[in-house]
């Protein structure tokens, strides 16, 4: 566990706070990808 | 990622999607193409020019790729294409007649653990499918989807409802379920390619369109959970009409490298000949937004007719 | 608990993309949200995401430990991992 922490902490720059977010999942399927059936060959 | 701003295409360092049309030959002449495949592409890429966009794939971590043609497995070195994406764990759809599969492609395809292959069959019988697919043979493309079920390749069948085969639509998804796919297509023929040129005789009418979307959402709830039913109820200028908005992350390569924003559109936004797949996917950011592409799609949709024009490429960046 | 074999993920600027290729269905993520998920493929317990992430944000347990419940949750009701 730490070293997943301390591998974290050095891939993030020194002048980058580990601010807290809520972690939040969006469903952007419509909007990004391609209808299947429009885009068939 | 701020909630209150939905992530667009602009956000994403490359595409998460390629449809690739990997060659324009085709064993068939099917009345609906939207590629008016048949004959080989001039200056179509080579195989090391094929291997550079593959390893550019990979590079840029593009999660999934689907292979049409043409007729993909007419292909020479398909499956080596293959098999690079998936020791590089890039998800794969293969988009075929079916016409080629034997127990041993089968089976190589099985071993590719893909993420599906893809067969067009437009009948629930011979009949409609072989008036539509002008050489093709419906035998051939429903023993595909039962070689390829019976190795365990995920398998999906894709229908193109015209005035030959509309009436087929609730038989042809029991067909499907009867073979065990994994789901199956279908959406308003597109006015594109050699459809565009056949409208006419196989455009249906809105009656017929009506009668089809009753059988498919009976059919949605029939499978549901069993089957894939899928289904887009709307045609290509309401897709356009939205892709203005909203491109979507993915890039259409054709045989000879070029890169068009969206089948329907005659829009090239790149070269992979000349380009790297990156630089390509920058200019198709900014392309949707060119005047000469929202005139095109305006002039579209008071004339459809233009749809036609879907292959004849008119080059964005010189 | 992981990724099921479809799903593929992407690192992004604003996070991470998560891809069911299977369902061709898109989402997309925050860093918060990307850190959970890469725990989760390190096959990492929701106890220990919640230790290890309170460490690394400098947030106590309990402080977050909601916020990734949640969202492990739905990862879960979108059907993209699984136990």
């Amino acid at each position: 566990m730490k070293k997943f922490v301390e591998k974290k902490n050095m891939q993030k720059q020194e002048n980058q706070k580990h601010e807290w977010k809520k972690p939040e999942l969006e469903d952007v399927s419509e909007k990004i990808m391609a209808q299947p059936y429009i885009r068939f060959t | 990622m701020d909630k209150n701003n939905i992530i667009n295409i602009n956000d994403l360092e490359a595409p998460l999607f390629i449809a690739w049309q990997i060659n324009a030959e085709c064993n068939l002449g099917c009345l609906h193409c939207c590629e008016e495949a048949g004959h080989s592409m001039p200056d179509k890429l080579s195989r090391d020019e094929t291997f550079k966009v593959l390893e550019q794939i990979v590079a840029l971590k593009i999660p999934y790729v689907a292979f049409s043609g043409g007729e993909p497995l007419l292909h020479p070195y398909i499956f080596e294409m293959c098999e690079f994406l998936r020791k590089n764990s890039i998800d794969l759809k293969i988009e075929t007649n079916g016409e080629y599969i034997d127990e041993k492609k089968a089976e190589r395809f099985a071993s590719l653990n893909l993420r599906s292959v893809q067969i067009s069959l437009d009948g629930a019988t011979s009949v409609a499918h072989e008036k539509l697919r002008l050489g093709g043979n419906w035998n051939k493309a429903t023993n595909a989807c039962k070689l390829l079920k019976s190795k365990g390749v995920n398998t999906e069948i894709v229908f193109v409802p015209t005035k030959f085969n509309i009436h087929e639509i609730g038989q042809i998804i029991d067909f499907a379920y009867s073979l065990g796919v994994y789901g199956i297509y279908t959406g308003k023929i597109m006015r594109i390619g050699r459809a565009a040129q056949n409208w006419d005789i196989l455009c249906p009418s809105d009656e017929e369109y009506k009668e089809f979307f009753t059988t498919l959402n009976e059919k949605l709830k029939q499978y549901d959970g069993k089957m894939k039913v899928y289904f887009y109820p709307y045609d290509v200028l309401e897709e356009l009409k939205y892709r203005r908005m909203s491109p979507a992350a993915s890039l259409l390569v054709i045989p000879n490298g070029k890169v068009k924003l969206i089948g329907p559109l005659p829009f090239v936004c790149g070269n992979l000949k000349k380009q790297t797949l990156k630089q390509v996917w920058e200019n198709y950011k900014i392309s949707w937004q060119k005047p000469q592409v929202q005139e095109f799609i305006d002039r579209l949709i008071k004339e459809p007719k233009l749809l036609a024009e879907s292959n004849k490429w008119v080059e964005l960046f010189h | 608990m992981k990724l099921k074999k479809f799903v593929k993920t992407r690192d992004e600027k604003f996070g991470e993309v998560i891809f069911d290729t299977l369902k061709e269905k898109v989402f997309v993520t925050n860093e918060t949200g990307k850190d959970i998920v890469d725990l989760l493929q390190q096959g990492y317990s929701s106890e220990n995401i919640v230790r290890s992430l309170s460490d690394l944000y400098n947030k106590e347990p309990a402080e977050i430990q909601n916020d990734i419940l949640s969202f492990i949750d739905s990862l879960k009701n979108n059907s993209l991992i699984e136990v």
